[in-house]
């Protein structure tokens, strides 16, 4: 094990580091007018490295670097793949909308490299206060990124709003490791689980747990602290939103999921209800309110509320399943958002020209490649079966009841009925037949990048839904590297576990 | 029409020997089953068979009287057709009265031949036949339906079990032959009875009719308007229906309950979604209360959830 | 060698056509001639499964089974017994008559059009075939997404509030089912319909009685809705007048009946016979209340919605009789709906064509126009009241007569039914082509039935003749399967006495 370079253990993140260095210090070299786009490319190059590399971590033999900081693992890959595919369609869908006039793409592209190292170190960090600067990393990254829209009074207030909040929440995340650390002396998560049995104060430890909860709570947006998306989401320009809406959250799940599993299964019967009520408020709170939504963006912020619900499901079912689950259900969302979010931003532009789902009438006619795609994606997000929604959701909810989560799964599955409302007037009125819109003259035409990111997310959301075995494969190595199956050998009924 | 027994001959004797066959009289079609059915109700073991056999009885010499009145009617005395259809005759035959092309003679022949020899496969054992369609739909009649827990048994013992359920019960009390011959020259006779009234009203003495019509004139008005049973049947059940499923079911159930349950559970979906969209007031103070509020429940129910659950 | 596949070769034929419609390009009439040569190719297809059936089997045949995904345990299992056999073979045959009908509606958006209607042929199929119910369900939401979108897309005025108001109504409820498969899931450990009806009716008692009963009615919930039974037709009438001929066709019916016949009867017999009573009235009510609102509906389209919802109860009247004569009359009566039916829309649809309009009151006279016309309306008519040596008449009478065998009540009220259908029925065809002729008619030269439309009528009203003369042909191969079932509902309802009568 100790025969491993420690830095293989970092590659990806290594590689991104460099290549976000490396844009930002050739930026203020070129010249003022000529175009940032090659960055992007670069930036994508630096990417697909990091893809590749993360890939190869599997051959490595699991095992830890740093003074036991970093792990990689079959868990951790599996979520550096998802983050790096995301990163690469965001960098493709960034090249297509970004423009002449597009202020600071340079920066963008350093920004995304960063926020993705961040990410990235909060999957494979086991040691809380590394995962708590990974955490740092990703939304300090993001708050610049959701302010990106200078022109709009909108982004500067989202940035702003964004960032005053996150702080607040990621005060709790320090506090709760704190109390943790007081409680059982170590901030090495899979230390914790040992060391809590022989704790003297153990309601510190179960306190500090809820404030980290609340902490990714937050930055999952799920109820009740989800508040901040909408306004969020409406300010940020619809790439950055792609990117946000999927990549830090699959990162803070990921960090969410190896907390409860690994460091405190004991206490599961605390964070189990706590779970089960968040999981039921956010699905509710999220389908709920996007029903009446006219703006697209704040209808897909309401919906990825509902989304953190979702997989909130999932985390009480107290099984291997539910967190290959989980993790399957992040990576099948990540594909169709980023990809609903690719065509939102190419209709709309970097200035969200198209906002309201009537702008969006008759998008099919105008353009048979994006009309089909959104109807796409939007079925998938519907969870209509043949598409990675539906799998995902299928699995998660499969998991709760094969838990005997029976009543979660009737709510989950009755909001995801009617979630379908408000994603059907989205696609109904792609399909309406066109009034004469100058909005939907203004697209331009489909380009390469646009079409790469495209295949990328179709082909992953129709793998993921027609032949999901290899990533299902994924999951469950994951899952089981996470928690072998005897960690919380719950099965049915949680009573039975004492 | 009237007088048409030249100009269309064929249709003329087709025709008549479908007029003998309806009424019912030997050796035509109409005869043997008409005698079959009446008889079958004379010898019925129900109480109502003999009823049903008077009523029977006294339709067929009605039914003989208005073939009759048809056939005199359109094939013997004057035309009654207005002038100038006659007039027409001669120079085009647009409207003139002529014999039908052999598409329609064809079938006309062929149905008019089985109505005089159709009979003959039924010639009942009464008359020195036997009856060849008798049993024909006895196999339909005495099928039983089968329930599910029949068909389990059945399947799992033994096929005789199915057909304990598929054999014909035993044959049904018959009468005798000369009953049935005795009923038959009845039923003929008064087949008769109606053709002979046709013929003297139509044919004998065609002011006849109209004398008899103002003598019983509310009995005529009776008959010529049905006996009023459409208009009844209008007021009664027809204008019903019509109001209560235009007004009641099709207005007010469909569009109020079942329309208006669905727009009503889907408003009310929207309203709760509309009361959750004003939490989003923009305000960012608010946000943070919000967010305060959400951790200090989930804080406060870990601290006084502990207890209970602690599980070490 | 062909019987090993022949199930995925008709499931998939038309979606590697929707595939290659997508590509072709939108010039003349390419895509509908290839798109009518692909449904006739499917069509073919499913005529090899009553050629080779194996007749006196109640099992299922043409059976593959691969597994797909490992954990969840989902297989690939497709197989098709007498009842569903026939259903694939109908959606076979009703696909080129779509396609012909559809032939100058749809004018724009061919290419759209085409694409989805292939692929709604896919889910439709798939629903009958699938026997792995993660691929049945997939099939059967499959099957709303195309439709939603044709009727967004080609809806009169009211499309997009029309086709999500359908989504929604059969999406809802299958939530339910979905949670419901789950469950069955969590106890069984297996999605394939074979396993789990052996699971259940050997393993069956030791579940909670409470819980299946409300799986049960989970799966019949969603069900139907999708048939739909009184009172959950709310969407039928809307979908109707919105959607373009080629969907209405095959919106209602035999998807739902279908699947209360597989699943509920299947997997539920015991809980299927307790709620057979409320399901019984449910359907006698539907008979009546479709007919009488049938009866004084303007629009021909909304006509045709509430003789549906009249036409199809009678179907469920005949499932939850629990007989074999019912049941058999049942299935058969889904194939006749579908097809006359289907003719029926058609026969709206091309009259729409020439005049524009749906409203009733607006034609009359029409019959001397119009005599090829008048003639098919007039067979399609009397085959749906149920006239004899016409198809409707044998399922309707196997239906009504094993109704009064087992609810007398009932079953006059039933009867009731076909004469009221009788008189809207007819009344139609008196307003439409008889009487004098209306202004629209007078002014309008229109062409009589043209030779496209003709192929795509005549067929169909032989086949109306056919399937009521020769019935025991197609019964054959649905009784096999039917006392198939009536064996497992009498096995589940003797285990259940003697539970009862144990714990006495």
């Amino acid at each position: 094990m100790t025969d491993v370079p420690q830095i293989y253990r970092i590659l990806p993140e290594v590689i991104l580091t460099i290549t976000g260095v490396i844009i930002m210090l050739v930026e203020p070299l070129l010249a003022k007018n000529s175009s940032r786009k090659p960055l992007g490319w670069l930036a994508v190059l630096g990417t697909l490295a990091s893809l590749a590399a993360s890939n190869w971590q599997l051959q490595l033999p699991a095992g830890t670097a740093f003074y036991g900081t970093v792990q990689t693992d079959a868990y951790s890959v599996f979520f550096h793949v998802a983050i790096a595919g995301i990163v690469l369609a965001t960098l493709l869908v960034t090249l297509d909308a970004a423009t002449a006039e597009t202020e600071g793409l340079g920066e963008l592209f350093a920004l995304i490299c960063f926020g993705a190292v961040g990410m990235m170190l909060m999957t494979s960090g086991i040691e809380l206060l590394l995962v708590f600067i990974g955490l740092e990393i990703s939304s300090i990254s993001t708050y610049i990124m959701a302010g990106f829209r200078k022109k709009s009074a909108k982004g500067p207030e989202a940035a702003i709003k964004y960032f005053l909040l996150g702080s607040f929440a990621t005060a709790f995340f320090l506090y709760g490791i704190a109390l943790i650390f007081g409680a059982t002396g170590t901030t090495v998560i899979p230390a914790v689980a040992g060391l809590l049995t022989s704790s003297q104060t153990p309601i510190l430890a179960s306190i500090g747990l809820t404030m980290i909860i609340i902490g990714l709570g937050f930055k999952v947006s799920a109820a009740p602290f989800q508040v901040w998306t909408p306004d969020v989401y409406e300010g940020a320009t619809s790439v950055v939103v792609g990117l946000m809406s999927t990549a830090p959250k699959a990162a803070a799940f990921a960090v969410l999921l190896r907390v409860l599993y690994v460091a405190f299964p004991a206490l599961h019967n605390h964070w189990q209800p706590l779970l089960w009520g968040m999981a039921a408020l956010s699905m509710t709170i999220g389908n709920l309110g996007a029903l009446r939504q006219q703006n697209v963006k704040l209808m897909l912020a309401y919906s990825s509320i509902a989304y953190a619900g979702y997989l909130l499901v999932a985390f009480t079912a107290l099984s291997q399943d539910g967190i290959a689950a989980a993790s399957f259900y992040t990576v099948s969302y990540a594909a169709m958002n980023v990809g609903i979010f690719a065509i939102f931003s190419h209709a709309g532009g970097m200035g969200d020209r198209l906002t309201l789902i009537q702008d969006y009438r008759g998008l099919a006619y105008r353009s048979p490649l994006l009309g089909g795609a959104l109807a796409f994606f939007l079925i998938s997000l519907i969870g209509i079966p043949f598409t990675g929604g539906f799998f995902g959701k299928f699995y998660v909810f499969a998991s709760a009841l094969h838990s005997g989560l029976v009543w979660l799964t009737i709510i989950g599955l009755v909001n995801s009925g009617i979630a379908a409302y408000y994603y059907l007037r989205l696609l109904a009125s792609a399909y309406s037949k066109p009034v004469h819109s100058d909005l939907l003259d203004g697209i331009p035409r489909v380009s390469i990048p646009l079409l790469f990111a495209l295949l990328l997310t179709v082909a992953t959301t129709l793998i993921l839904g027609i032949v999901p075995g290899r990533v299902l494969a994924g999951a469950k190595a994951g899952a089981n590297t996470l928690s072998p199956a005897a960690a919380i050998d719950i099965g049915g009924n949680t009573d039975a576990a004492k | 029409m009237g007088g048409l027994r030249k100009k269309i001959p064929v249709t003329f004797w087709t025709m008549t020997m479908a007029v003998f066959a309806i009424s019912g009289f030997p050796p035509f079609a109409g005869f043997f089953s008409k005698d079959e059915i009446l008889y079958q109700a004379f010898v019925s073991p129900n109480s109502l068979g003999k009823i049903l056999w008077f009523v029977g009885l006294l339709t067929a010499g009605l039914t003989s009287f208005y073939m009759f009145r048809l056939w005199y009617l359109t094939f013997f005395g004057e035309s009654r057709a207005p002038k100038a259809a006659h007039d027409d005759h001669g120079n085009g035959h647009a409207h003139g009265v002529h014999e039908s092309p052999w598409i329609m003679l064809a079938p006309l022949a062929i149905l008019a031949v089985l109505s005089v020899i159709g009979g003959w496969v039924g010639v009942p054992a009464a008359l020195g036949g036997h009856s060849e369609i008798e049993h024909f739909l006895s196999p339909v009649m005495h099928a039983q339906y089968l329930s599910y827990e029949q068909v389990s048994v059945a399947m799992s013992t033994h096929p005789q079990v199915v057909a304990q359920f598929t054999n014909p019960p035993s044959e049904a009390a018959e009468g005798s032959k000369s009953l049935e011959l005795l009923l038959a020259v009845v039923s003929v006779a008064v087949a008769a009875i109606g053709w002979f009234f046709a013929h003297l009203f139509y044919f004998a003495k065609p002011a006849l009719p109209a004398q008899l019509a103002a003598k019983v004139r509310g009995l005529y008005a009776l008959l010529l308007n049905k006996y009023w049973i459409d208009e009844l049947y209008g007021a009664v059940i027809v204008t019903p229906i019509l109001l209560v499923s235009r007004y009641v079911l099709k207005g007010l159930f469909d569009t109020g309950v079942i329309t208006g349950g669905s727009l009503a559970l889907g408003y009310a979906t929207q309203g709760v979604g509309s009361v959750v969209q004003r939490i989003q007031s923009g305000n960012i103070r608010s946000y943070a209360g919000w967010l305060a509020i959400g951790a200090a429940a989930l804080l406060l129910l870990t601290y006084f959830g502990f207890g209970a659950h602690l599980t070490f | 060698m062909l019987n090993d596949s022949i199930l995925s070769l008709i499931t998939f034929v038309p979606t590697a056509g929707a595939i290659v419609v997508a590509l072709l390009p939108r010039s003349g009439k390419l895509i509908q001639w290839f798109t009518l040569l692909v449904t006739l190719a499917t069509f073919g297809l499913t005529l090899h499964l009553p050629a080779h059936y194996h007749y006196g089997q109640s099992g299922f045949q043409f059976e593959e089974n691969h597994p797909w995904i490992a954990s969840p345990k989902i297989g690939y299992h497709l197989g098709v017994d007498g009842i569903s056999m026939w259903l694939v073979v109908l959606v076979g045959f009703l696909g080129p008559m779509a396609v012909l009908a559809s032939w100058k509606a749809i004018e724009t958006r061919t290419k759209e059009f085409y694409f989805l209607f292939l692929l709604q042929q896919t889910a439709m199929i798939g629903v009958f075939v699938a026997l792995d119910m993660f691929l049945y369900y997939g099939f059967w939401e499959l099957s709303l997404v195309p439709m939603a979108i044709l009727i967004a897309m080609f809806g009169r005025n009211r499309g997009a509030q029309a086709a999500i108001k359908f989504f929604l109504f059969t999406f809802i409820p299958s939530a339910f089912l979905l949670v419901g498969m789950l469950w069955l899931y969590a106890k069984t450990g297996t999605f394939d319909f074979v396993e789990t009806q052996q699971y259940l009716s050997q393993n069956g008692s030791l579940l909670a009685p409470q819980a299946l009963w409300w799986v049960s009615l989970a799966f019949l919930f969603a069900f139907a809705v999708k048939v739909p039974v009184f009172p959950l037709h709310g969407w039928l009438s809307d979908v109707f007048s919105e959607a373009p001929t080629a969907m209405a066709m095959v919106v209602a019916g035999k998807l739902g009946l279908y699947s209360i016949i597989r699943f509920n009867l299947g997997l539920f017999p015991a809980q299927s016979r307790q709620i057979a009573p409320l399901m019984i009235t449910l359907a006698v009510i539907g008979i009546l209340y479709g007919a009488l609102i049938a009866l004084v509906q303007q629009d021909l389209k909304r006509f045709i919605a509430f003789s549906t919802v009249g036409h199809l109860s009678f179907c469920t009247l005949g499932i939850f009789c629990f007989t074999v004569v019912g049941l058999n009359g049942s299935v058969y009566q889904i194939l006749n709906h579908e097809l006359s039916g289907a003719a029926m829309l058609i026969l709206f649809g091309i009259l729409y064509e020439r005049y524009g309009t749906y409203d009733m009151a607006l034609y009359g006279g029409l019959a001397g126009r119009l005599p090829r016309m008048a003639t098919l309306y007039l067979i399609t008519t009397l085959s749906l009241i149920g006239l004899p040596i016409l198809n409707g008449f044998v399922g309707e009478f196997l239906i009504l007569s094993s109704s009064f065998g087992v609810h007398p009540y009932w079953g006059a009220a039933a009867t009731l039914g076909v004469i009221l259908s009788a008189a809207y029925m007819l009344g139609m065809i008196q307003k439409l082509f008889y009487g004098q002729q209306s202004q629209l008619v007078a002014n309008k030269p229109v062409p009589d039935v043209m030779a496209r439309e003709g192929f795509a009528l005549v067929p169909a009203a032989i086949l109306m003749l056919v399937l009521g003369v020769a019935s025991p042909y197609w019964i054959r191969a649905i009784s096999d399967a039917v006392n198939g079932l009536a064996g497992n509902v009498a096995h589940a309802t003797v285990t259940l006495t003697t539970n009862v009568a144990e714990k006495r």
